[in-house]
């Protein structure tokens, strides 16, 4: 009886075994390509408290939960966009701190040119005068 | 820092724990039916601490319900301040994770808001709040 109960067993090990190990592979593979996609992606979000850093820079109370709900967001299978688009929708554009190419962004991009074009301008028009 | 008031926009639907209560939650739907002002405070935030004695005089002042959320704290902490300091609030609950927070777009603590009977944020404030803004803000909303 006991033999036949080990002979079970070896069986199943035998037949199950690659799948536990595919599986374990594929969980290891997940949450490496969750570390790399989550590093990148908090060095994309502005802390709301310390606004000059990034949520990967900042130990703010704030930055830590943004970083909790983010990687508990992609552990549930959320993709990059749709967390974005989630910090988007509840702090606004500013939460990303290189904001997207947009119209509305665009005084952002060009704005600080356009002041040293126009400070360029004064500069030129006093020296002219002079 | 920026203060946004007047504003009207959905409160985010919630689920915490009270403090101190084990198995007793309470949800937006619960406190529904009148205007109440959220709280989001921390036992660690020297501002929240500056600020207490303020909330005890709106209390004492004005007839509001003041829900508390415990921010990413120690719960044994804040119980033990508010045994001490005195407890404005009608209750306090855990936002330990932070979500919530995340949900209203908190920037820091303190922040405050006002919700109105519908479920809707009517006012929102970034930073220490006095009795007498308290007066010439919010009490006005009631």
């Amino acid at each position: 009886m006991r033999v036949n109960l080990l002979y079970i067993l070896f069986f199943y090990l035998f037949c199950f075994a690659p799948f536990l190990l595919a599986e374990d592979k594929l969980y290891t593979r997940t949450l490496e390509v969750h570390k790399t996609t989550y590093q990148t992606f908090i060095k994309e979000i502005r802390c709301m408290t310390c606004p000059n850093q990034t949520i990967a820079d900042s130990q703010a109370p704030v930055a830590l939960a943004m970083r909790e709900e983010i990687l508990r967001r992609m552990e549930a299978g959320e993709s990059v966009e749709a967390i974005r688009a989630y910090l988007v929708a509840h702090y606004g554009e500013r939460v990303l701190y290189k904001p997207a190419l947009e119209n509305k962004t665009l005084p952002l991009w060009w704005g600080p040119i356009g002041m040293l074009g126009v400070g360029f301008l004064i500069w030129f028009a006093i020296m002219r005068k002079r | 820092m920026k203060q946004e008031k007047h504003i009207v926009q959905a409160c985010p639907d919630f689920v915490l724990k009270k403090l101190g209560k084990e198995e007793n939650f309470v949800t937006l739907s619960d406190l529904k039916g009148h205007p109440f002002v959220l709280h989001v405070w921390a036992s660690w935030c020297g501002a929240c601490l500056q600020e207490h004695n303020e909330w005890i005089k709106i209390k004492q002042r004005f007839p509001v319900t003041i829900v508390a959320v415990l921010y990413r704290d120690e719960g044994s902490v804040a119980l033990e301040m508010l045994k001490e300091k005195g407890d404005p609030y009608s209750c306090v609950l855990e936002d330990k994770a932070g979500r919530l927070g995340l949900d209203l777009g908190l920037m820091g603590t303190p922040e405050t808001f006002l919700i109105d009977k519908e479920g809707d944020i009517r006012y929102h404030r970034v930073g220490v709040l006095t009795a007498s803004i308290f007066e010439k803000e919010v009490a006005p909303l009631l």
